[in-house]
């Protein structure tokens, strides 16, 4: 690999991987960087692919089905799981059946979190360390007090959204989990409304590959290869601007001139040490950041999925109150007692949980330390013991245990000096996101 | 009152408290949703059950609609900030039409109130909006209920309705007025109500009760039953704008909206009566519209929505809705036009994609006339500077 | 046409229906007295009523222990509108600056003291060693007026309706035409945490902390939280006794410039009547047309001026059978939970020594360290009273030869952040008490051996005081929440006639004026274009 790129998109889950095959097919120049120890593992549910990827990908020419998961639920400490269904109908039938007050709002709320959905175009769209100026959108934004108030809405936070529109707690609580605890958002955090919205997008209901025998992740690098996208498990060293370029170089001494480093996650920049530069800062080591931590529990037969449903998105918390204490927890850099844990069952008797409600560093007798071996024994511990007070008897089921962790690398980022980063905060709909971004940054290329 | 055009749930429809009734005597078998209840199109013939409607009592199956009991102290003054009827000045028994405006006062839905006691009134809505409603009443004295799934609905139109109450045991009521009567020991309220502007009635009883009412009314052979796509003539030739389809409601997403006046709706929103929500941003938008939605009648057997409109040979519209008028022997439309588009020629783009034209004329609906009547009413400005509220 | 005067005998219970009025400003606050005063020296016939038994709303004077005046309010000027001083002359009317630009001495949990001059765009740091960090301090502070200049329009907040109100458009136009480099500072400022803003720009951490209790001090936006710079912005884009960012201190204290407000008023002929309390507005059609006061009466008046909370004003008074729907949400969505707390503290003995004097002169400012910071904002917002927070304090003898006691001094302090609440326990009001005790003992030592009298005034206290709703005086959101509710409410709701500038239509904490003056010239827009 050599010469000149218009991306280096850096890493390899699935909206990476959708990003570089979409503007390869487009017609850029994409390298693209897998980090050197890949592993192969059951995947878990990813974001959907809406259908504007599945054209520009042609994807039907891939032996692809996509199924979605079955239903979010959320299982709080006392009462019965609170459930939603990717049908509109279902959910509030489901909700009218458990009771609650609010079934007949939720046609209105999915509605009107279509409306508020579509990013204002004064939003960052996650440059870390660029962004192109939009005075406009700005100054017209302060002259309609219409648009100030939507765009206060969208950047306003979660609780006040979520406490405005429902009476049932429960509901909220659900809501609050599954829309925040996937990003490790506070739900009275400015701009935690934007998450809600973004999970009301049918494009951001999860999927799993049908049979799971191919995965969509494989389909998606066949399709990038397939582009014409040039891979490479080398290890970049440093990132320099000069003009309107990137020099990359990796530490077998080879370089390459780059336009951008594109970043499709969060989580796939902070392996570099790249932080998104929204308001939830992940990648610097301190105060604000946050890591997420997964555990697969490789289990022996017969562990029972709650509500017997082994296609669901579960969320465990106690009550809406944890999502922010989780996050003013990662914040300060210590461990939360009651952490917000997010599982499925990935169908070849595994069970795949993971919280991003970790902190990215420790801060313990005023110092800031990084993550150390104890620290991801304690932090499985907890997963565990969350996972057992919803499903009596889990413990007694784990053959092993293998546990991963997106924190920041300990060392200065090889990405750290360069100014033409691009990094895609944490979106619901992921894929879509990416591709469009990707699109939005070729467009203002040309 | 009339169906909206697009329906939030789609997928498993639910059968309305009359499906199992009306579901017995469709032979066409079609059927769509509304609002996530099955709704028969047609039961025999579109023209057949248009025929019903002008000349004997067609029967329509309003279970449907969205509805809400509202009950309180400030039960009127909340209907008179949520929808334009004037709710205060209605007298027991009386309905009235109206719309439901956002703040910007925007058209977000059109309505009807009807007033059933002093501190009682049924709201009903072409769709739901459990939210807005929610908004609306707080802090008010007031409890709004969407009664949707409790009760059955039948609405009655031509000039045959009396025959029809009669047979639901409503005989002394007259066709202004609301009135509820007991029909073996079934409470039944029959209330005056309009579709688009097609006068009817609609009675309302117990879901639990919704076939025996329904047995009654067929075994007088009082009626027959009309579907949506004859109601959708009807609805045309009143000259009603219908929802999802005439015009995007306001705040959905994407949506371009439109002021009561440039859906010709302007009567429906007085601003010299009673306050209601919107009113004072509509004040600044009136005399400004945009965009006009006219009806015209069509030299064809057919044309299809969103096809071109001409004016004076240039484009300035398209068609949002058409029907062949069995009455009129056209198709008569409904179009989105530019503001500024009144002319002399008016012509319709073909729909064989040829590149033809169809001529086509300006047409006097119901509902165009009561504009008209009040576009002359509000001319006379000393009315504009009368209005106390409190 | 009727006079409406005719026929009062008539009227039921003799309640007076008064007419011949031009204006009714509700709320004798700074805002209520700026807006009346505006009015009345352009000639309209103008009434001005306030709820309680004395004029002067939030910022009042009070007698904290016997024989010792108090504020209650503010301490200091920072963004009080310039235009308002020319325009009402406050000068003459009695404002007379103790101290224009008062330094800042910033203390920290290491003990350790760094001194800032009150003209921040000298920028000089008067004890900083190392050079490196002057520079970046230098250019960061350049870099902040400048951009806090230019968004100066922007935080005057509001975008008043009616004929020729199109301060909105003037102020789409002022971005628009930003040069390139300050429209992307604006761009990149806008939805920036303060931390990260920060981080990226110093190495120190000392810079960082003092520049991060600036940024949060009175918000109730944490500092790790989007939108928090653009509080910092805000701060410094008030100014005070003709200087950008400064912080001033009256003589007589800021109940001072309340005192010139009201003869500013009065010379220009305000109706000034306190213990008047008004229960509704009237709306006429779509028009305002005068108040009902709570004992019956009707002022009649085709202009009536809200100087009060929008709770009071808009649920209150116009009631929500007569706001629009959306209006009201917003109105209704947010729970306040944050607030600042005022101490006055009455200290045994005076500063002999030199050193000690001239440091009295200045604003003091504990800046607690970042970490204990971001816990204090997440302990007062789950409704716990932190360990730590940030203390500004003064002391008014110091800078005002009219203030000073014998053998004893006050010190007035505000202390953020805190959690708010609306009816505060004994058991809160103790804690409290000694969380900003204990904070200020880190940086004097001793000091509370010397107390003598301490006076705790929370926002609930205040608004109690100036009979406004209990949350009107919470520390406020970000500024993007700010904006969209000052917008929201300076609308009036579309009355014609009705114009508001009470806490809301404000952005950021302080004592400005500047929604009183913008509410009056847009009712004076209006009354011109209704006579001409």
């Amino acid at each position: 690999m050599n010469g000149q790129f218009d991306f280096l998109v850096v890493g390899d889950d699935e909206p990476s991987l959708a990003a570089a095959a979409a503007a390869a097919k487009a017609g850029a120049r994409i390298a693209l960087l897998f980090s050197a120890e890949r592993k192969k593992r059951a995947a878990a549910a990813s974001p959907a692919i809406a259908n504007f990827v599945w054209r520009r990908l042609d994807l039907q020419d891939y032996d692809l089905t996509l199924e979605p998961v079955s239903a979010r639920i959320t299982l709080l400490k006392e009462g019965a799981p609170v459930a939603t269904y990717a049908s509109a109908r279902e959910t509030s039938d489901a909700l009218a059946q458990s009771g609650s007050p609010d079934h007949l709002l939720w046609r209105d709320f999915l509605d009107e979190m279509t409306a508020l959905a579509p990013p204002p175009p004064y939003a960052p769209a996650g440059y870390a360390n660029s962004c192109p100026p939009n005075i406009k959108a700005f100054a017209a934004l302060l002259s309609d007090p219409a648009k100030l108030e939507r765009a206060a809405r969208v950047f306003g936070t979660s609780s006040d959204l979520l406490g405005d529109y429902f009476a049932d707690e429960r509901l909220r609580a659900h809501l609050s989990a599954h829309a925040l605890a996937p990003g490790g958002w506070g739900d009275k955090e400015a701009g935690s409304a934007r998450a809600l919205m973004e999970f009301a997008d049918p494009d951001a209901w999860r999927v799993r590959a049908s049979g799971r025998d191919v995965a969509l992740r494989a389909v998606l690098e066949q399709v990038c290869q397939d582009a014409g996208v040039e891979t490479t498990h080398k290890k970049p060293v440093e990132a320099l601007v000069n003009g309107k370029f990137a020099h990359v170089a990796f530490d077998d001494d080879e370089k390459i001139k780059v336009r951008h480093l594109f970043f499709a996650t969060p989580s796939a920049a902070q392996q570099w040490g790249v932080g998104s530069g929204s308001g939830n800062a992940r990648g610097a080591l301190g105060q604000g950041a946050h890591a997420e931590f997964t555990v697969r529990f490789k289990l022996s037969d017969g562990a029972e999925p709650p509500l017997g449903d082994p296609g669901a998105i579960f969320q465990i918390i106690d009550d809406k109150s944890d999502i922010q204490a989780a996050r003013d927890a990662a914040i300060q850099g210590r461990l939360c007692d009651r952490l917000p844990v997010e599982f499925e069952f990935s169908g070849k008797g595994e069970v795949i949980a993971r919280s991003a409600y970790f902190p990215a560093a420790f801060y313990e007798d005023g110092e800031w330390r990084g993550w150390t071996g104890q620290d991801r024994q304690a932090a499985a511990s907890i997963i565990k013991e969350r996972l057992s007070s919803r499903m009596p008897g889990f413990a007694s089921l784990i053959r092993r245990a293998e546990t991963e962790l997106s924190a920041p690398p300990a060392g200065a980022s090889p990405f750290a000096e360069c100014g033409r980063v691009i990094v895609q905060p944490h979106r619901h709909n992921a894929i879509s996101a990416a591709v469009r971004l990707i699109d939005q940054v070729m467009a203002g290329d040309d | 009152m009339i169906f909206p055009a697009e329906d939030f749930f789609t997928d498993a429809p639910r059968p309305t408290p009359l499906f199992s009734a009306v579901a017995s005597q469709s032979d066409a078998n079609l059927w769509t949703t509304v609002n996530g209840w099955t709704a028969a199109r047609v039961y025999s013939s579109v023209s057949g059950e248009y025929e019903t409607a002008k000349s004997g009592a067609a029967l329509a199956d309003l279970g449907p609609l969205a509805r809400y009991s509202v009950r309180g102290a400030q039960a009127a003054e909340f209907l008179g900030r949520v929808t334009t009827a004037p709710a205060v000045s209605l007298h027991v028994g009386e309905s009235a039409r109206g719309l439901m405006l956002n703040d910007a006062g925007y058209v977000i839905d059109l309505a009807e109130v009807s007033r059933l006691s002093d501190d009682l009134f049924l709201l009903t809505l072409p769709a739901p909006h459990a939210r807005h409603i929610a908004l609306a009443s707080r802090g008010m004295k007031v409890e709004a209920n969407d009664i949707s799934a409790d009760v059955a609905a039948l609405g009655v139109f031509g000039p045959q309705t009396a025959g029809v109450l009669s047979a639901a045991g409503l005989k002394s009521v007259n066709e202004m007025t609301a009135a509820s009567g007991v029909l073996r020991g079934v409470e039944t309220a029959a209330r005056p109500i309009q579709f688009g502007a097609m006068p009817g009635m609609e009675l309302i009883f117990p879901k639990e009760e919704a076939l025996t009412i329904w047995e009654r009314i067929m075994r007088r052979g009082a009626g027959a039953p009309i579907g949506l796509d004859a109601l959708e003539v009807l609805r045309l030739e009143a000259g009603v704008p219908r929802p999802g389809l005439d015009f995007m409601p306001a705040g959905k997403a994407g949506a371009e909206p439109r002021t009561p006046e440039e859906l010709g709706l302007a009567h429906l929103a007085p601003l010299d009566k009673g306050w209601f929500n919107g009113r004072r941003a509509l004040r600044e938008l009136a005399g400004k519209p945009r965009r006009r939605l006219r009806a015209f009648a069509i030299d064809a057997e057919e044309a299809s929505p969103g096809a071109a409109v001409f004016c004076d040979g240039k484009a300035l519209g398209r068609v949002t809705s058409c029907a062949w008028s069995p009455a009129r022997k056209r198709v008569i439309a409904l179009a989105d036009m530019d503001a500024a588009s009144a002319g002399n020629i008016y012509e319709i783009s073909a729909p064989d994609q040829s590149g033809g034209r169809l001529a086509a004329s300006r047409l006097e609906t119901v509902e165009s006339a009561l504009a008209k009547a009040f576009a002359g009413e509000q001319g006379d400005a000393q009315r504009l500077a009368t209005d106390f509220r409190r | 046409m009727t006079n409406p005067l005719d026929g009062n005998d008539e009227n039921k219970g003799g309640h007076r229906i008064e007419g011949g009025i031009d204006a009714v400003v509700i709320g004798a606050g700074a805002d209520g007295l700026a807006a009346s005063a505006y009015l009345g020296k352009a000639g309209l016939r103008t009434v001005l009523v306030g709820a309680g038994p004395e004029i002067g709303g939030r910022i009042a004077a009070r007698e904290i222990a016997p024989g010792v005046q108090g504020v209650d309010g503010e301490h200091l000027i920072t963004i009080l509108d310039p235009d308002v001083i020319a325009e009402l002359d406050l000068y003459r009317h009695g404002v007379e600056f103790a101290a224009r630009r008062l330094d800042t001495t910033y203390f920290f949990e290491s003990g350790e003291v760094l001194r800032f001059d009150g003209d921040l765009t000298q920028a000089a740091l008067l004890n900083l060693e190392d050079d490196s960090d002057r520079e970046a301090l230098e250019a960061f502070m350049g870099d902040v007026l400048e951009t806090a200049a230019f968004l100066r329009p922007v935080f005057a907040g509001g975008g008043y309706a009616g004929p020729g109100g199109n301060h909105q458009r003037q102020l789409e136009k002022v971005v628009n035409q930003a040069p390139p480099e300050m429209a992307a500072r604006v761009q990149r400022y806008l939805y920036a945490t303060a931390e990260d803003v920060l981080r990226a720009r110093f190495d120190d951490e000392q810079l960082r902390t003092l520049l991060l209790a600036e940024a949060s001090f009175r918000s109730a936006s944490p500092p790790h939280e989007p939108f928090s710079f653009m509080s910092l912005l805000r701060r410094y884009a008030g100014e005070a006794a003709g200087l950008q960012g400064a912080a001033a201190y009256p003589k007589g204290g800021t109940v001072s410039v309340i005192d010139a407000l009201r003869r500013a008023a009065q010379a220009a002929k305000v109706d000034v009547r306190a213990a008047t309390p008004v229960k509704s507005i009237l709306i006429e059609g779509d028009r305002v047309a005068g108040v009902t006061l709570a004992d019956g009466g009707q002022l009649r008046s085709s202009i009536v001026i809200a100087a009060i909370d929008a709770q009071q004003a808009f649920q209150d008074m116009i009631g929500p059978e007569m706001i629009d729907i959306g209006l009201q949400r917003i109105l209704t969505t947010r729970r306040p939970e944050i607030s600042t707390a005022r101490m006055q503290i009455i200290l045994k003995g005076v500063a002999q020594d030199e050193a000690t004097r001239r440091n009295m002169m200045r604003r003091l400012v504990y800046a607690p360290p970042p970490e204990a910071l971001t816990k204090a904002f997440i302990d007062a917002r789950a409704g716990r009273v932190p360990e730590r927070v940030i203390v500004e304090a003064m002391f008014p003898a110091a800078l005002d030869e009219g203030a000073a006691l014998d053998k004893r001094q006050v010190m007035s302090v505000m202390a953020h952040p805190l959690p708010f609440d609306e009816a505060p326990d004994d058991e809160r009001r103790e804690a409290i008490r000694s969380v900003i005790l204990d904070s200020i003992e880190i940086f004097a030592a001793g000091f509370a051996g010397r107390i003598e009298v301490d006076d705790l005034r929370l926002a609930s206290d205040e608004a109690a005081a100036a009979r406004a709703s209990a949350g009107a005086y919470a520390a406020k959101p970000d500024v993007m929440q700010q904006w969209a509710l000052a917008a929201a409410v300076t609308k009036g709701a579309r009355i014609s006639g009705f114009y508001f500038c009470g806490p809301e239509a404000q952005i950021g904490a302080g004592l400005s004026c500047a929604s009183g003056r913008a509410a009056a010239k847009a009712a004076l827009r209006a009354y011109k274009k209704g006579a001409a």
